[in-house]
């Protein structure tokens, strides 16, 4: 049996990434906020085949709510070998530069209820000795931009956090920082597609693949390595001065 | 954040203007407030305008796509409407089951299937794609949801099906499954001489395969040559999975220039595309991506066709009119210096469509691709149409973007009906240029 713990299962990269693991020998347990949509996720994954798929719902800022979904899990299932987290907000940057409270709403979700979660399963996986720990990142933390810096600071703190989560798990439990580029999923549904967008199903197997070869960070598609690498080499002086 | 104006493009390159994009990825998110009209648009493979709407809302559906049941002993798949027929196929062919009609591309949603209802390589057994549905789940900007059946909402059923996404929102589908047992396809080939053959062979070959179409080499003047293409499913035991999902290999990343795709290049690939397989008369067993999606191998391969890009035109016309209608358009097709690539005969079957504006009625359907020249192949369609109207046939809106709304109501003599089952907030370039809406 493989356990699949996941927070956001209504993420579309999540849900892209369950499908391709829903086999008769896969268990989920999926965490998020709309029983409706966790419910139509269950369906489809067991259609699929999946063992078991068991919901369980939250609301923003319950501490004690995310404690005892995630703990259900653990007792439900005994151990899980994967967790990922995918929820994350991708808010209306001007707003945000006017209204602290949506700031903070920014950081509870795409920050602070990530690190809770992941915490929290790390103690598991570290008296198992056993599990892979995912977070989705972005590249938009990788360097602070004008248009969209505040989802960038929630997104780069899950950078700093993974690496020191890292040390103290490593080797027995992987931590897996995933950042992928622009994808076509609801997050973007107003944006243009261009070609730079790829689709969660790119990205849920950059995921797989990242996990079977225990890796520590990656991006997806694997160019934006390249691409991040070379903006990160811009002098900030001339960051500065950039407007996008 | 309220949405931005944002260009959509039909498979034929037609771009949309003034459009607004709102997103249904989950069955109970919210159709856009307010007057002005929508319409569902699922992959965008409508050759024309009837998946584009000008100056309203495009209602993207790709998201919306879940599995929702199966049964495995019986093939019955209740979906969303989202799916498309390649994460499909993905699910049932390892578990022994397959598409019950599929058009020639599986880069499409189940609800574009539905609202065209599609026809196939099998037309001439199995019947429409909508043969295969048994209900709908069909969201009405009332806030309704209409369960629709041959036994439910029986009118609304037979509206949607073939209702060009001017009846609502499908949400999901029930399509009964055709079971399978190999993933492979025992594909037969026959070089075609003369007009004739092209009817005769059909008719002779129908009865052996459940797949059949013909491809004419538009290109080669003189008696017309061409392959007759058949197949059915092996029937031995094999395995159902190892390598049958490939991605496309290719992918054209941005519009070609103009004019790359001419009558030069055509004339290289229909020469070559015949010569490669005019010899292979043998049986062979293939893979069933590679039978019923060539063209899938190349992803985008619509933009070879540069910033004016490609045009359909496909008619059926009855049986007996056949080999007239052909002579006479290729005739045309040819003394205008119009090339084609996908030039395809098939004859479709007496098995009815549901659908009040369903496309394929018994006969013989025919259909040319031919690059974009703008009023030079404005001209010979408008000559084409002479033709197919002389025959009393009927035009196909998947692959529309000139009809009249007379060539609309002749094609389609049940428009009136068809009229007061949609939904008031519909409407598409379509629908606008051919009188079915406001
Ligand atoms: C290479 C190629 C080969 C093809 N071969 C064939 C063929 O062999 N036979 C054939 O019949 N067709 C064929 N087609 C045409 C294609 O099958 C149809 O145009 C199909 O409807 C496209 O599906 P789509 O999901 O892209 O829908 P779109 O093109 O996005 O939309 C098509 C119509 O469906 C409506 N619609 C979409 N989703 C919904 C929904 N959820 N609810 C209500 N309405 C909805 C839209 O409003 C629109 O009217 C081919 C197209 C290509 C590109
Ligand atoms: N899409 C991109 O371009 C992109 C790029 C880089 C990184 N990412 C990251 O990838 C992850 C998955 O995103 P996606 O692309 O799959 O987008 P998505 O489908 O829109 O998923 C977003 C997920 O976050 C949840 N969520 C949103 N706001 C929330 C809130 N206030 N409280 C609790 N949950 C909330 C959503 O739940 P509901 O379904 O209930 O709304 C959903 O599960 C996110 O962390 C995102 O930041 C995305």
């Amino acid at each position: 049996m493989k356990n699949h713990l996941i927070l956001g299962a209504t993420s579309a990269i999540a849900q892209a990434y369950c499908r391709m693991h829903a086999g008769e020998d896969t268990r989920f347990w999926l965490i998020g906020r709309n029983q409706s949509r966790l419910d139509a996720v269950a369906a489809d994954l067991l259609t699929r085949g999946a063992a078991s798929a068991t919901v369980r719902t939250c609301v923003n800022g319950d501490y004690a709510g995310l404690e005892a979904a995630l703990g259900d899990g653990f007792r439900a299932l005994q151990a899980f070998d994967v967790f990922l987290a995918a929820q994350g907000t991708l808010p209306d940057h001007a707003a945000c530069e006017n209204d602290a409270r949506l700031t903070a709403e920014v950081m509870q979700v795409n920050t602070i209820e990530v690190m809770q979660a992941a915490l929290f399963v790390a103690k598991r996986f570290e008296s198992r000795r056993a599990g892979s720990c995912v977070i989705i990142g972005s590249v938009a933390g990788d360097r602070g931009r004008r248009s969209n810096y505040i989802y960038g600071a929630s997104k780069a703190a899950l950078d700093t956090f993974c690496e020191g989560l890292r040390q103290r798990l490593l080797p027995a439990v992987q931590v897996l920082l995933v950042k992928p580029g622009p994808v076509d999923s609801p997050m973007t549904a107003l944006l243009a597609k261009t070609a730079l967008f790829t689709t969660p199903e790119k990205v849920a197997a950059d995921i797989s693949a990242a996990i079977r070869r225990r890796s520590a960070t990656i991006y997806s598609p694997g160019h934006w390595r390249v691409i991040m690498f070379l903006i990160r080499l811009l002098p900030r002086q001339i960051v500065k001065r950039l407007q996008a | 954040m309220s949405a931005p104006v944002k260009t959509f493009y039909s498979w034929g390159r037609r771009a949309s203007s003034g459009t607004r994009s709102a997103n249904l990825a989950w069955m109970d998110d919210a159709l856009p407030a307010g007057e002005v009209p929508f319409l569902p648009y699922g992959l965008g493979r409508s050759y024309g305008d009837s998946c584009l709407l000008d100056h309203g809302f495009l209602v993207e559906t790709r998201q919306l796509n879940r599995l929702i049941s199966f049964d495995k002993k019986t093939g019955l798949l209740v979906c969303e409407a989202g799916c498309s027929l390649a994460q499909l196929l993905e699910f049932c062919v390892p578990r022994g089951w397959f598409i019950p009609v599929t058009p020639g591309t599986k880069f499409v949603t189940v609800g574009g299937c539905v609202a065209n209802d599609v026809h196939g390589k099998n037309h001439h057994r199995a019947g429409t794609f909508g043969c295969f549905v048994r209900r709908i789940g069909l969201r009405r900007s009332d806030g309704t949801v209409r369960v629709c059946s041959p036994a439910e909402n029986t009118g609304l059923f037979r509206a949607t099906i073939g209702g060009l996404g001017l009846t609502g929102v499908i949400l999901w589908v029930e399509l009964q499954l055709r079971g399978i047992r190999s993933p492979l396809i025992r594909q037969q080939l026959e070089p075609l001489h003369g007009f004739d053959a092209f009817f005769e062979v059909a008719r002779r070959q129908e009865a052996a395969f459940e797949y059949s179409v013909a491809w004419l080499d538009a290109t080669h003047r003189g008696a017309p040559r061409g392959l007759f293409i058949a197949g059915n499913h092996v029937e031995d035991d094999g395995p159902l999975s190892a390598g049958v999902h490939p991605q496309p290999r290719f992918k054209i990343p941005r519009e070609l220039p103009d004019h790359m795709v001419n009558a030069w290049s055509l004339r290289l690939l229909n020469t070559g595309y015949y010569l490669a397989n005019a010899s292979r008369n043998a049986q062979r067993d293939v893979p069933y991506n590679g039978f019923f999606y060539p063209l899938d191998a190349v992803a985008d391969w619509n933009l070879a066709y540069g910033r004016k890009g490609l045009i359909q035109y496909q008619f059926v016309v009855p049986l007996e009119s056949g080999p007239e209608a052909l002579r006479e358009t290729l005739g045309k097709v040819q003394s205008a210096r119009q090339a084609s690539f996908l030039t395809v005969v098939k004859l479709f079957g007496a098995v009815e469509s549901p659908g009040l504006l369903s496309f394929p009625r018994p006969g013989a359907t025919i259909c040319f691709d031919l690059p974009n020249l703008g009023a030079a192949t404005d001209r010979l369609l408008d000559d084409l149409d002479r033709t197919v109207f002389a025959c009393k046939g009927a035009l196909y809106p998947a692959k529309d973007y000139r009809m009249s709304r007379d060539a609309f109501e002749r094609s389609y003599p049940r428009h009136a009906e068809f009229k007061s089952f949609i939904d008031p907030r519909c409407a598409s370039t379509f629908s606008r240029r051919t009188g079915l809406t406001a």
